[in-house]
């Protein structure tokens, strides 16, 4: 089982080596070794997760721990099933093409070293949210991949929409960890445990809490921004702004299938409810159909690959929504196809970019003659994408279309294979537009550069992705029983057992298809014009795009309440702090006790007899302390201070306490003169004339405390004494000590390690008192502050 | 008797609470010290038990003796208050000498 740490922290030590190392690489042109070297990584990777299969086969899932907090159930722990399995071949897989891909996409100018740095990152944190067995650890791990993510897009960070993008994508998807963190908490509430493998057998309790709905809304709101879902989208198509390798490896093919991928990890424990399908079906099919009228809109070859994404990431959703065991097969078979034929096309779109200098259908087209290699590639991969025979695509479709016809707890039969088909008409007709637009027809504009092919190392990639696409079409049964199967039985949670075949005979999926393909080709040839109505519409509902409530609801609606709230909460103003603070103490704590707190019984408080000496000093303690308020004179104030701490010595006196007697008066005698010697220095107290409002207020949270502490103190002296620690001191100071005055005892050898830190205190209090009379030269920024005013 | 004490806390609360929200620097010294006083009196009072003896030993074992715990504790806060306060007055000084005001809505720059 040590293979799986291998799996997940051997890119982390990759990304750490090439972090301690770069300032030694800098020096030495290591050119396109470094990209040789790094590749080694996903390609370990890949074995290692292979030689992990014949035990999932045998076994089936195995889990891996080690403790980290004990206490909280928080462990690294890895779970080996089938769909882990599956997806870790895909980022290992995939994550060894882009790598060879970038090797020749990556020029000289570029900082390779950095981008190999957080890609290895990614991969990394990636491997290692599909292998967690533990919500935490995924959590880790999938914040990581934001994290990364964010590096990458602002790869060319000198860009305005580079940066614009990696912002945009890590809020977004920021907001939606911290939601689903929520949402993990919560279901820790419902389940006691944070082990993803314990809590999939925990299904029938989870569906009957209540918090199962706000459980799954919040965990659900992590993978719908992760995945962009609507209305969470549009991060996406901003994100292409990163070097193409990260657009097909992160942006297509791994990162935003994410959330997918927990969707379908927790499928056995949420699914099965109509609130599931409502809600993960219901967006699902949203986004597909939103992705899809979006992608045909686009000239922009990898903003139409983005929206494409989107619309895809909606049907693998929508499949996962539906809930029933078919489905998930369904959606385990698409997530691979698009896998594979979306990381080829991104691949092309580099390709494109780099031989014509820019990737706009306005600019380019009429590739065939130039590129012949690519338009192979980009062939298969788009008809695989349209979903026509003999590629993965068309399977996986015919089995979208199937699941739609048999989804539970839908109310309209005929609504869901309506959407589907509607959806897949665009997906048919964008697809046509990427291939006969940058292939056939001729652009309007010509491009910057003349195109020329890409070199044998930069096709080497998407064509191995294109030869595994027409194999998932026409060898499917190889993939199935080697790791679909074992992935689709652990998102449905019984034994799959997939048939995939191209031919079906005549059935109804068969014929939404034929519908698909003709009314696909229909709105082709009318794509210009649908697009200018397209363009109308959105020009005069712009408050329609979710981008709308981001720029001016986010961008520019969030920094003026934020610096309101500061300019509120942080205005500067000691007297608005303490009345805050003072006030919420006071009424929170005074709340509780109310509510928790026995009632007063009085029973206690007139025992004792009256005392002449204790009321005059009670009464004198309360006229001197009303009376340092109220003189308006400093110098009055000043002794009825004074007054009160001679009242308060008495006091200990009355109490037993002639060491505190003692230490007050020295004390009191000592402050007295020390504030009288420093008013000396000091100006006279100055007329504040407050308005009438805030006298108000002042007296009225002084009335508050006073009233609070008042009544605390009555509960203490009701309640019941219980026997304190006292009698041990008292027995023990003769003993261990050799002192009878056990108060003195206490201070100097029991609490001696309290009485040292005090003399610290003391020094310390001393040290700046001298510091503060002694240093004579005014910084410089105090000036500035009070020219300021 | 017993009421009577909860209400001299109270007071002591209240009335530095009052001068810590005014804007003179000195009188929230005065507060904060009147604040002081409070606390300390709430400690001890919490270790009174009507009538009991100073907690020295060897003289008549037969009285009860007071709490010798909450003593020690307030004597340790005595002296730290008083550090505190030194302290307090001779930041007050030199806010003084350095901003000359005492207005602490002044010391930030803004009025009221």
């Amino acid at each position: 089982m040590t293979s799986i740490l291998i799996i997940v922290f051997f890119p982390f030590a990759a990304s750490l080596l090439l972090l301690l190392l770069s300032p030694a690489l800098q020096k030495i042109n290591f050119g396109t070794r470094l990209g040789w070297a790094i590749s080694v990584v996903p390609f370990t990777c890949v074995a290692l997760i292979l030689s992990l299969l014949p035990g999932v086969h045998a076994g089936g899932a195995s889990t891996f721990h080690i403790p980290w907090v004990p206490r909280y159930g928080i462990e690294l722990s890895f779970l080996v099933d089938g769909l882990s399995i599956l997806f870790g071949l895909l980022i290992s897989g995939i994550g060894f093409l882009v790598v060879v891909y970038s090797i020749w996409y990556l020029s000289e100018k570029e900082d390779r070293l950095k981008f190999y740095l957080y890609l290895m990152m990614f991969m990394g944190a990636m491997l290692g949210v599909v292998f967690s067995n533990n919500l935490f650890g995924l959590f880790t791990f999938w914040e990581l991949t934001s994290v990364s993510s964010f590096m990458l897009i602002g790869f060319w960070y000198h860009k305005d929409v580079s940066r614009y993008g990696a912002t945009k994508a890590l809020v977004i998807t920021g907001v939606g960890g911290i939601a689903m963190l929520a949402g993990f908490i919560v279901l820790y509430s419902i389940t006691g445990t944070f082990d993803i493998s314990e809590i999939l057998l925990m299904g029938d309790v989870i569906r009957a809490s209540d918090f199962y709905v706000p459980a799954l809304i919040l965990i659900f709101l992590g993978c719908a921004t992760k995945s962009a879902q609507f209305p969470f989208h549009v991060w996406l198509p901003n994100a292409m702004e990163a070097p193409t390798p990260v657009s097909a490896y992160l942006h297509s093919a791994t990162m935003v299938k994410a959330g997918i991928f927990l969707v379908a990890r927790l499928s056995p424990a949420f699914s099965g409810t109509a609130f599931w399908t409502g809600l993960v079906a219901g967006v699902g099919l949203t986004t597909m159909v939103v992705g899809g009228y979006m992608a045909i809109r686009q000239t922009d070859l990898k903003g139409l690959l983005a929206y494409s994404t989107i619309s895809q990431l909606g049907m693998i959703m929508a499949m996962l929504g539906f809930g029933t065991q078919y489905s998930a097969e369904a959606a385990i078979v698409h997530i691979i196809n698009h896998a594979g034929f979306k990381a080829a096309l991104f691949m092309i779109v580099g390709i494109i970019d780099h031989g014509c200098g820019t990737r706009d259908l306005t600019y380019v087209g009429g590739l065939k003659k130039e590129m012949p290699h690519s338009f192979k590639i980009a062939l298969v991969g788009c008809l695989s994408m349209a979903g026509l025979p003999i590629f993965g695509g068309f399977i996986s479709k015919e089995m979208f279309y199937e699941s739609t016809l048999h989804m539970p707890y839908s109310g309209f039969p005929y609504l869901i294979p309506f959407i589907a088909v509607s959806a897949s008409i665009f997906t048919f007709a964008y697809s046509f537009k990427f291939l006969i637009w940058g292939f056939f027809y001729d652009a309007p504009k010509s491009p910057p550069h003349h195109p020329h092919e890409a070199p044998a190392l930069g096709l080497f990639s998407p064509a191995l992705l294109a030869i595994i696409v027409v194999l998932l079409g026409i060898a499917p049964g190889f993939f199935a029983h080697g790791v679909l199967e074992l992935a689709a039985s652990a998102v449905s949670g019984k034994t799959a057992d997939l048939n995939l075949a191209l031919w079906h005979g005549v059935n109804t999926p068969l014929i939404m298809s034929f519908f698909t393909v003709v009314i696909g080709i229909f709105l082709f040839m009318r794509l210009k014009k649908v697009v200018s109505v397209q363009d109308k519409l959105s020009e005069k509902v712009p408050w329609l795009s979710p981008n709308f409530v981001y720029n001016k609801g986010f961008l520019e609606g969030i920094p003026p309440l934020t610096q309101a709230c500061m300019r509120w909460f942080q205005s500067g103003n000691l007297k608005q702090y303490l009345s805050v603070i003072i006030t919420f103490v006071m009424l929170s704590t005074f709340g509780l006790s109310i509510s928790q707190g026995n009632p007063l019984t009085f029973a206690r408080l007139f025992q004792t007899e009256l005392n002449f000496v204790h009321l005059l000093t009670f009464i004198l303690l309360i006229v001197a302390s009303l009376a340092t308020v109220c003189f308006k004179n400093r110098i009055s104030a000043i002794l009825a201070l004074g007054m009160t701490g001679f009242l308060v010595a008495f006091f200990y006196v009355l109490m037993g306490a002639p060491d505190l007697a003692l230490t007050q008066f020295l004390v009191e005698s000592v402050a007295v003169i020390l504030i009288l010697l420093v008013f000396y220095f000091l100006p006279p107290y100055f007329k504040e004339a407050p308005p009438q409002r805030t006298k108000i207020s002042d007296i009225s949270i002084s009335v508050l405390v006073g009233s609070v502490m008042t009544y605390y103190m009555l509960m203490v002296m009701d309640s019941h004494l219980t026997e304190t620690i006292a009698g041990y001191y008292l027995e023990v100071s003769e003993k261990l000590a050799g002192g009878r005055n056990v108060v003195n005892v206490v201070i100097v050898d029991f609490r001696g390690l309290d009485t040292m830190f005090e003399i610290a205190v003391f020094s310390i209090a001393a040290l700046g008192v001298y510091g503060m009379l002694k240093l004579k030269k005014k910084p410089k920024h105090i000036s500035k502050v009070l020219g300021s005013k | 008797m017993k009421l009577l004490l909860p209400l001299v806390i109270g007071v002591l609360f209240a009335s530095g609470t009052y001068l810590m929200l005014q804007r003179n620097i000195l009188k929230l010294v005065l507060g904060l010290s009147l604040i002081g006083h409070g606390a300390n009196v709430v400690l001890i009072s919490s270790g009174w038990i009507g009538t009991g003896q100073v907690p020295i030993l060897g003289r008549d074992e037969s009285m009860p003796f007071v709490d010798p715990i909450p003593q020690a504790l307030v004597l340790t806060a005595i002296v730290i208050g008083f550090a505190a306060l030194a302290f307090l007055l001779v930041l007050s000084l030199r806010v003084y000498r350095d901003l000359k005001t005492t207005d602490v809505a002044e010391i930030k720059g803004q009025k009221g």
